[in-house]
């Protein structure tokens, strides 16, 4: 970019058609001829290519950004019980799907307030010092069969679990032992703390060996006894996981 | 009947969204991934923001060989072992750098020790601060049509503008940013 080449409008949209490829035939045959026998031209579609390089580069690691301040979010929860005493309690209502930072600043804002307002009983603290919702699964809309499936996943993942947990309710109904849905449906009910029907759930995961969510159940299933109330239960499940979280929350049960 | 149970995606398909900016599998590679290696970086003498750095760099890396062909998976986790060792590569590489003992300034860690090897690379890093410091139309025009491949009649519908007032100001705005390289040599 050393050399300050004026370049038109005109001529920069021919460029960019063709670095981004969607030059054909004739013109891109005749635009290759005239590179080739022209060395500024030549010259100044390389520093086209490399900034249109550039800016793609550019948006990507904001990309990553966003993605890592998400992350974060999600994450404070579950950081922060490592700290003794007052913890900040946020919850993170938006676990994954992109969303405005307003949006989030408002929640956390209305949290606070609501925190003030009325301040939760001691079981839906530490259970909110605690619980960190399931990111969930990654979703391919574009695989027909698991459609409702992802529909629903997506939902969760904005957040609406009422809307998520209606669709799987009605999937559940004739896979009935499917733990994927159980585990979903279990996670759905806890992120809008109903205790009851997510131990239901959680429970049949946390039991059942063959299944890649069993661990995490446990942990659910212990989280949802603490919501509950039921600490005898919650401790009797956290003495079955290794996990570092559920030893701290084991600990905490048990000191008490 | 239908399955499902989640259907984990395939290394074909995941490539080829990362290679399409696809937003929902870059996430899904980012929260799978980056807790191991930040976890590998602060079990040895790192702090979270150089986790952050370092894995963000690895991506990018990665990023760039799959768009340019140079990565071929050769199995079902191919990829995830691949990030997680140029991320590993790029923690011990600074380690060793003398720079590490003297001091380490978190903030400019990358300005400063990156290897800005060729021509190339100084260029790109020097749009990329340029680009930062465009105004917000700007970057979220240029980021729409060059990173998230959406056509210009949808960004111009998303700007509530004609499709030839987009196309002039994308024109305008990779100007400026023209202008701005310029000036800054």
């Amino acid at each position: 970019m050393e050399n300050n080449y004026h370049i038109s409008q005109e001529e920069f949209e021919k460029f960019e058609r063709y670095i981004l490829g969607s030059m054909e035939g004739k013109e891109k045959t005749a635009f290759e001829q005239s590179i080739a026998s022209d060395k500024v031209l030549t010259q100044k579609m390389e520093d086209m290519k490399v900034i249109l390089e550039g800016v793609e580069e550019a948006a990507f690691r904001n990309n990553l950004d966003q993605i890592h301040q998400e992350l974060e979010m999600e994450t404070t929860t579950s950081n922060e019980t490592n700290k003794p005493a007052d913890k900040k309690e946020v919850i993170n209502l938006f676990p994954l799907k992109p969303l405005s930072i307003a949006a989030s600043l408002l929640l956390t804002v209305g949290f606070f307030a609501w925190l003030l307002l009325f301040r939760p009983d001691p079981n839906e603290r530490l259970f909110m010092a605690y619980y960190q919702a399931d990111p969930g699964l990654v979703t391919a809309m574009s695989s027909a069969s698991n459609y409702e499936f992802d529909r629903a996943m997506v939902d969760y993942k904005s957040a609406k679990y009422q809307d998520a947990i209606t669709r799987w309710e009605k999937l559940i109904q004739d896979k009935p032992e499917n733990d994927t849905l159980q585990f979903f449906l279990g996670a759905s009910h806890l992120a809008l703390k109903k205790a009851d029907p997510a131990i239901f759930y959680f429970d049949a995961v946390a039991t059942n060996e063959n299944s890649n969510f069993q661990n995490d159940a446990i942990w659910y299933l212990a989280l949802a006894y603490v919501l509950e109330g039921k600490e005898d239960l919650a401790v009797e499940v956290l003495r079955q996981s290794q996990d570092p979280q559920a030893i701290d929350l084991l600990k905490e049960l048990t000191e008490k | 009947m239908q399955q499902y149970t989640f259907r984990k995606l395939t290394q074909i398909e995941i490539l080829e969204g990362i290679k399409n900016n696809d937003a929902d599998i870059l996430q899904g590679v980012y929260q799978d991934q980056y807790p191991k290696v930040e976890k590998y970086v602060l079990s040895n003498n790192g702090t979270h923001h150089e986790a952050k750095d370092i894995f963000q760099e690895a991506f990018v890396a990665v990023w760039k060989n799959i768009k340019n062909d140079r990565f071929k998976p050769e199995n079902g986790t191919a990829l995830n072992g691949y990030l997680y060792q140029i991320a590993k590569n790029k923690w011990l590489d600074h380690l060793r750098s003398p720079k590490y003992k003297k001091t380490v300034s978190l903030e400019n860690f990358y300005e400063k020790e990156e290897e800005v090897n060729d021509e190339k690379e100084i260029q790109l890093k020097k749009i990329e601060v340029s680009f930062t410091k465009l105004g917000e139309n700007c970057k979220e025009l240029l980021t729409r049509f060059y990173y998230k491949k959406e056509s210009m009649s949808m960004i111009a519908k998303a700007f509530d503008w004609t499709e030839a007032t987009a196309r002039n100001n994308k024109y305008r705005c990779i100007q400026r940013l023209k202008e701005m390289l310029i000036n800054k040599e």
